[in-house]
């Protein structure tokens, strides 16, 4: 079966934080623009002060979910995968253009697992642990290179996950993958 | 072969680059000057001394950071058994054997190659760049190596191994075949 590759659980708070920054970016432009039309000097002091508080409730409020907005750079929107004990395949879904792969355990030579964590997430004690799933090192690291131009990005996500692949995975998903693949998945120190 | 721990940088980039700052702060005061050129206001004429003072100031410090610049002399030198880290007041070495983990990660903006011992948990490692990095901290079973490719690419001659993290470099636009 296939399962998304960024979880429920985070897919959900990268929408909150996107809902999130925009109503606090909306509410202070709201008050520091009545703030700046307001005559009564007293009155826009209240409105500045307001705006002040209003910006870092929201800017200290999105902490928990910045960390995530990166992940959909890493991890495209669409992209899914699954797996059993000969192969995992991944699909993506970039305009409209199918991309799908199909990778033999023996074939993949790297599993690092990394925690994506935010900030806040972290102190709480909330690990994401991210897979970065590697078959073709130098088409994975091609796909993924900021420097490397691609006619079109549909190019460069082909060529990145011709050679590899990042997933979000459940506990399960992790340990099944540890068990099909065989070896040993290197952490991060995090 | 010998290199130094922190990625060597030349002559402009050591000399010129830190005066950005002081420049930046100097630039203030002589635009204050210009465009009060009749000082008469207490607080500007303070003022314009103060950003003027304070360029210099920095730039004093800065230069004087520069030229005891010690950096140079922790060096590390790759070769088939293992690395040799020499410091002035301490010399380590570590067997390739003896690597658990190499790791790229982050000190503040800078990428870092952190090697760990192998005796050494995922705890004990990460402690080890908890609170900043200092070079009281590299021993027996810590050293670490600020990212440049010269380095790099003769670590990856020597440690056959998956280094962890290596993807980022990719993502930043550093790798190298």
């Amino acid at each position: 079966m296939r399962t998304d590759s960024i979880t429920e659980k985070i897919r959900k708070k990268i929408e909150t934080g996107k809902i999130f920054l925009l109503v606090g970016a909306m509410l202070f432009a709201t008050l520091f623009i009545i703030y700046l039309i307001n005559i009564n000097k007293e009155q826009g002091i209240v409105f500045m002060m307001l705006a002040i508080i209003v910006f870092w409730f929201f800017m200290l409020g999105s902490l928990s979910f910045l960390g995530y907005f990166g992940l959909t750079k890493l991890i495209s929107r669409n992209q899914m995968h699954e797996f059993d004990e000969n192969s995992i395949k991944v699909y993506d879904d970039i305009d409209g253009v199918i991309i799908e792969n199909e990778f033999k355990w023996s074939k993949i030579i790297h599993i690092e697992i990394e925690s994506q964590a935010s900030i806040i997430d972290k102190l709480r004690g909330i690990e994401v642990p991210m897979l970065v799933i590697i078959a073709d090192k130098e088409q994975f690291y091609k796909g993924i290179n900021k420097k490397d131009r691609f006619t079109h990005k549909i190019e460069k996500h082909k060529t990145k996950l011709s050679g590899g692949f990042f997933i979000l995975c459940s506990d399960v998903e992790l340990h099944l993958i540890k068990d099909y693949w065989g070896k040993e998945i290197k952490e991060d120190i995090y | 072969m010998e290199f130094t721990i922190f990625r060597p940088k030349n002559k402009v980039n050591r000399y010129l680059t830190p005066l950005i700052l002081p420049a930046f702060f100097m630039s203030i005061w002589l635009v204050l000057v210009i465009l009060v050129p009749d000082i008469e206001r207490e607080d500007m004429i303070i003022l314009s001394y103060a950003f003027g003072g304070l360029s210099f100031l920095l730039a004093a410090v800065i230069y004087i950071s520069v030229f005891t610049y010690s950096g140079d002399r922790y060096r590390i030198t790759l070769k088939e058994e293992g690395m040799l880290f020499n410091g002035p007041k301490k010399e380590i070495e570590m067997k390739w054997s003896d690597v658990g983990l190499i790791y790229l990660g982050l000190a503040g903006q800078i990428r870092m190659i952190y090697i760990f011992e192998r005796s050494l948990t995922k705890q004990q490692c990460s402690e080890y760049t908890m609170n900043g990095l200092n070079i009281k901290k590299i021993d027996g079973k810590f050293l670490y190596v600020e990212y440049y490719p010269e380095f790099y690419r003769e670590l990856k001659k020597y440690y056959e191994k998956e280094i962890i993290g290596e993807y980022k470099l990719a993502l930043e636009g550093k790798y190298e075949n």
